[in-house]
């Protein structure tokens, strides 16, 4: 049996806005195991970036309980266990694309030659002709993949991205979710992508549909053909 | 409209303009203290002036021994006068018989007064032994006729023959130089050194004995009607007052009609004062205007934080079609708010220090300066927020909306031309121009109304400062770029595996990080500056009070009252350290009388300071030894030296009295040496040689001062000395603290003091301000990147290893570099004021402590600036990261 890796159950989560209460997340409850290859699709404000919040522990829940079983302490999540790539390009401006990547490895204290390993994770993407290059010197897309880069560098147990492919055009978008799957076939890492691309959940092996802060189907869905 | 852009602003922007508006305050409330001080000054020093208890006029009659129609014409155009006549005759000599000896003086003066003078004008006079009822000798005269108070002293009078009178006192005369000056035809007091003889009677004995004299030799003789009035009408201006004291005796002068020519002493004191008025509005430029300067930067550097966002509200104003004017005038709107605001909360910050703190006095007259330096706060805050308002109104909306100047590293034209080593080598030219005319940078020419202050040579500190800023920023660039090794290296302890991309960040980020670094040295330059030029001013007080009074405490006799007689008693008194009898002579230098100081080289120093600047070569401890080894040895005036072609090695015949037979005797000594100032000496010329020859030559081995060393509290122990020596009425015991308020200048006795001390106390806040305000530059950006680095799961550790490192290297930086640049306008600062100065100082005085506490609250300023960003950092991730 695959190791669990995140538990949720009947989680919610609600902000207090000015005009009211906004619920993000609403009842949901589901698990993620080691190998997963997840596709949360659904429209804008359904609640897919709230979700991948709460699995990577950037937010807390209003209700409900998360847990991370198989990834160890909860404290100690990111980025040893968890790798992110967010929606924008999240690049810190006065670092270069190297020295971007190479952020979680200086924070994960756990390698000798961090710059090397940031290299070879940017040769992946084939970005390492970009390694100095600041990034107000990058496309938007340019700028994405080496988010991606940065999220997979320090080989997490789960890779969490979160529209990957919204600044990249379908072929580059292709590619980056091709490279995102073999990258976690090979270290047997749980994905997980927020995306409204049907043709990436397509790709996927499981989809799970969100909906006004619902996971519309508590159970896992096999992929959307 | 605006109302509600008003409302919106206060509503999302509260704090950041009550931070803009508190810079703006902090350089209002200091250029309208400027400005309260200056007036204050002007005044205090008009007052301290004409407060003098001295003869503003001396009236010399001219072609009529009758007063009466002067004192009429004086009454008639001045109200309130005090009059007094006082008559002048040369003598042949005086002659005393004492102790079975003769002696006879050379020529003199006899003095008629009426019985009254000594009390309108108690400074004229100090008794010495005796009383004021009767003849009065002055003290050298009766030092020369070895003559007592009860003594017979005979007045040898010009065409007429000897009379004798019984003296019935002995005074000092602390104004003889303007009692006894000659009354020109022009009414100028011409400087003349006073006569050495003076014998004191009542007019009426006067009139008895010199009255045929003054109507048959009238050459010799004169009649002048001394004047003083009521200062209370005069202007608070010092040059005001000059002006109208100039027209209130010339008013009277034309009373006159020529039977009177008047030397305006009243007209001289102010003429005096008016030159320290220019001083302190001077130094009050150059100690104050750097630090409304800095302020004026920190409220930039507060406003630049949030130029972000305007320039993106201005894109979003542009592409809604709104009219440049209508974009212009929402900045301007914002401008106002911070403007006025920061104006008038430095108003009544102001008007509370200076009139509930200093009590200065709250005259209209001080409306202009508050409202000058509101006006200059408002007008800076329109310029801070129009400038960057309107170039954005010359680009487009895209391009203002992608515009960033954050990595903007291109070089900036300043660099490109080298503005930084123009404005030092220009500062250098003209600080060597001020050099070469002595640093006359305020002159008022003798007679004339206006006086001149030479602008120019503000150029030189200001340009130094400007130069030096941009000088640092170019070195800053420079290191920053070229010494990333060495910044790795220093920034290991405090950033560890984070110390590589933490110098890279900073270096590409340097542009922003060095507008910090120079802020918080300039700052700490500004608060540098006037601390080391407050402290060497009060050294250098100290230094002229100890030149002064001779040592912590002086004790002082006579030469029939000499104070070493008393040196056990002196000694015992508790908290006196070391006493060092110095002997006070006259001697004669051909036929001019000087003092003679004899003293132990061997041990004066134990007493009292022996400085350099004392002694021609500028070396004390070998000037010293000189005199200690040539036992006949004296060290004689500049001005001695030209008139008698003096060399060392020459030998020089004095005459001294001699304590047998109370003549005076011919002593030879050998010229050793040049000294300048000597304690206790005058300014005029005098000798020093070995107390030992003095005494064998003599016969006199006492000594009429004695300089104590004090372990504690000099006014304590002079006070317990008074009681001690109390049934010793001629001794006359000082400290030097009585000294240095006696003789500091009004300019700095009353103001220069509280002016320091109060931008002492704003320079603390202002070195915080710019230290914790340096975040406040990219503050966007840091969170956004905090938000970025806390998502990939750095920990609070990592973050601060970030701004740690950057706040100290900006904090260190910026003490290094204020501290040297603080140093060095110090420096010129006092070379350029070189006249404030008496004696000019050899080194600057640095106040070690008071740096320490400057640097101390930069560096709390510092931790609290990290730790407010660092509760920021932990903010909702969840919050921060919808930021990016």
């Amino acid at each position: 049996m695959a190791e669990l890796l995140v538990q949720m159950s009947a989680l919610s989560r609600r902000f207090s806005l000015a005009g009211g209460e906004v619920v993000a997340l609403d009842d949901v409850s589901c698990e993620i195991v080691r190998g997963d290859r997840i596709a949360i699709v659904g429209p804008s404000g359904s609640g897919k970036s709230t979700l991948l919040a709460m699995i990577a522990k950037l937010d807390e829940p209003s209700n409900g309980h998360i847990a991370w079983p198989g990834l160890g302490s909860p404290a100690d999540l990111r980025p040893r266990h968890i790798g992110l790539a967010f929606q924008t390009p999240s690049l810190i401006a006065a670092l270069t694309v190297a020295e971007n990547v190479e952020v979680p490895l200086l924070v994960l204290d756990g390698t000798d030659d961090p710059r090397k390993e940031a290299l070879i994770a940017l040769d992946r993407l084939q970005l390492a002709h970009l390694a100095d290059r600041l990034p107000e010197e990058l496309s938007g897309g340019q700028a994405q993949r080496v988010t991606v880069a940065r999220a997979m560098v320090t080989r997490p147990d789960l890779l969490l991205a979160d529209e990957p492919t919204g600044q990249l055009d379908q072929s580059t978008g292709q590619s980056l979710i091709h490279l995102l799957a073999e990258h976690a076939e090979m270290t047997n890492t749980a994905l997980v992508i927020a995306t409204h691309d049907p043709a990436i959940a397509r790709q996927m092996k499981t989809a799970w549909r969100m909906d006004h802060g619902k996971l519309e189907m508590n159970r896992r869905l096999r992929a959307v053909s | 409209m605006m109302a509600a852009w008003m409302s919106g602003l206060l509503r999302v922007r509260g704090p950041a303009l009550l931070a803009s508006a508190g810079g703006v305050a902090v350089a209002v409330a200091l250029l309208a203290l400027l400005g309260l001080f200056i007036a204050n000054s002007a005044a205090t020093m008009t007052v301290r002036a004409v407060s003098v208890i001295a003869p503003d006029w001396q009236i010399q009659l001219q072609g009529t021994t009758d007063a009466g129609p002067t004192i009429a014409a004086i009454t008639e155009a001045q109200q309130a006068a005090t009059l007094e006549t006082v008559d002048y005759a040369d003598i042949e000599s005086l002659t005393a018989n004492t102790d079975g000896t003769t002696q006879t003086t050379g020529a003199g003066k006899a003095v008629g007064l009426d019985p009254g003078y000594h009390l309108m004008f108690p400074r004229q006079f100090r008794l010495l032994a005796g009383s004021f009822d009767g003849p009065l000798l002055a003290q050298q005269t009766a030092a020369n006729l070895h003559a007592a108070p009860g003594d017979q002293v005979i007045i040898g009078r010009l065409g007429n023959s000897p009379v004798s009178v019984t003296i019935a006192g002995i005074v000092e005369m602390p104004s003889a130089d303007q009692f006894f000056q000659v009354v020109g035809t022009t009414g100028q007091a011409v400087p003349v050194a006073p006569p050495d003889n003076v014998i004191l009677l009542s007019s009426a004995k006067w009139r008895e004995l010199f009255e045929t004299q003054l109507e048959t030799l009238p050459q010799t003789a004169s009649r002048q009607v001394h004047a003083s009035f009521d200062h209370k009408v005069l202007p608070g201006d010092p040059v005001a007052a000059y002006v109208e004291a100039l027209a209130a005796a010339n008013n009277v002068s034309a009373r006159l009609a020529g039977e009177g020519i008047i030397a305006n002493n009243l007209a001289v004191r102010l003429d005096g004062v008016r030159l320290d008025a220019l001083f302190a509005k001077v130094l009050f430029m150059f100690l104050g205007v750097p630090g409304a300067i800095v302020a004026v930067l920190l409220t930039m550097l507060i406003v630049l934080a949030g130029n972000d966002r305007r320039r993106h509200e201005i894109a979003l104003l542009q592409m809604r079609g709104a009219s440049p004017s209508r974009s212009i005038a929402f900045a301007g709107l914002e401008a106002l708010m911070v403007g006025v605001a920061g104006a008038a909360a430095g108003v009544v910050l102001a008007w509370f220090v200076a009139v509930r703190l200093l009590a200065l006095p709250a005259g209209i007259a001080s409306l202009g300066w508050y409202a000058g330096a509101a006006l200059c706060g408002i007008g800076a805050a329109l310029l801070i927020f129009l400038v960057p308002a309107i170039a954005a109104m010359q680009r487009t909306a895209i391009q203002n909306l992608s515009f960033t100047g954050t990595h903007n590293l291109a070089s900036p034209a300043w660099k490109r031309l080298w503005l930084d080593v123009a404005l030092l080598i220009i500062a250098l030219i003209v600080f060597w121009q001020t050099s070469a005319t002595g640093y006359q940078v305020v002159a008022a020419p003798e007679g004339v109304a206006t006086a001149v202050v030479d602008y120019k040579a503000y150029l030189a500190p200001g340009l130094l400062w400007i130069g030096l800023a941009l000088l640092l920023l170019r070195l800053w660039t420079l290191f920053m770029t070229n010494g990333k090794a060495v910044l790795r290296m220093l920034l290991m302890p405090v950033a560890e595996r984070f110390s590589g991309i933490v110098t890279m960040a900073m270096s590409r980020d340097r542009a922003r990080i060095g507008k910090g670094v120079v802020l918080v040295a300039l700052a700490f330059s500004f608060a540098v500056s006037t601390a080391i030029f407050n402290s060497t001013y009060e050294q250098q007080a100290r230094v002229d009070a100890a030149l002064t009074n001779g040592a912590d405490v002086a004790v002082t006799g006579t030469a029939l009252d000499p104070a070493s007689l008393e040196l056990a008693r002196i000694a015992s008194v508790p908290g006196v350290k070391w006493t060092e009898p110095l002997q006070h002579r006259f001697a004669y230098v051909g036929t001019d009388l000087q003092d003679l100081y004899g003293i132990d080289p061997a041990t004066i120093g134990k007493a009292t300071a022996m400085s350099d600047a004392y002694f021609a070569g500028g070396n004390a401890r070998a000037t010293l030894a000189r005199l200690k080894a040539t036992p006949d040895g004296i060290l004689v005036s500049d001005e001695t030296v030209t008139d008698f072609q003096l060399k060392p090695g020459d030998g020089i015949n004095l005459r001294l009295q001699s304590g047998k037979d109370h003549a005076f005797h011919t002593v030879p000594f050998t010229f050793i040496g040049v000294v300048r100032e000597f304690p206790t000496a005058p300014t005029d010329s005098f000798l020093v040689a070995n107390a030992s020859y003095v005494a064998e030559a003599t016969g006199i081995a006492s000594a009429e001062t004695v300089l104590v060393k004090t372990t504690g509290d000099p006014a304590a122990v002079a006070g317990t000395m008074r009681t001690a020596l109390d049934n010793e009425g001629a001794l006359k015991v000082t400290d030097i603290g009585e000294t240095a308020r006696r003789i500091g200048s009004s300019l700095v006795a009353v103001d220069l003091h509280g002016l320091t001390a109060l931008e002492l106390a704003f320079a603390l806040p202002i070195i915080a301000g710019a230290v914790g305000l340096v975040f406040a530059l990219g503050l966007e950006e840091r969170r956004r990147n905090f938000a970025i680095l806390l998502a990939l799961g750095a920990k609070a550790r990592h973050l601060g290893a970030f701004l740690w490192s950057e706040a100290l290297v900006v904090y260190v930086t910026g003490l290094v570099s204020g501290l040297a640049i603080g140093i060095i306008l110090a420096w010129v600062l006092v070379k350029m004021m070189t006249d404030v100065f008496d004696p000019p100082p050899e080194t600057l005085a640095i106040p070690w402590l008071y740096l320490a506490l400057l640097a101390l609250v930069g560096l709390a300023a510092v931790g609290a600036s990290v730790m407010v960003q660092l509760r920021k950092g932990a903010e909702p991730l969840s919050f921060a990261l919808r930021k990016l």
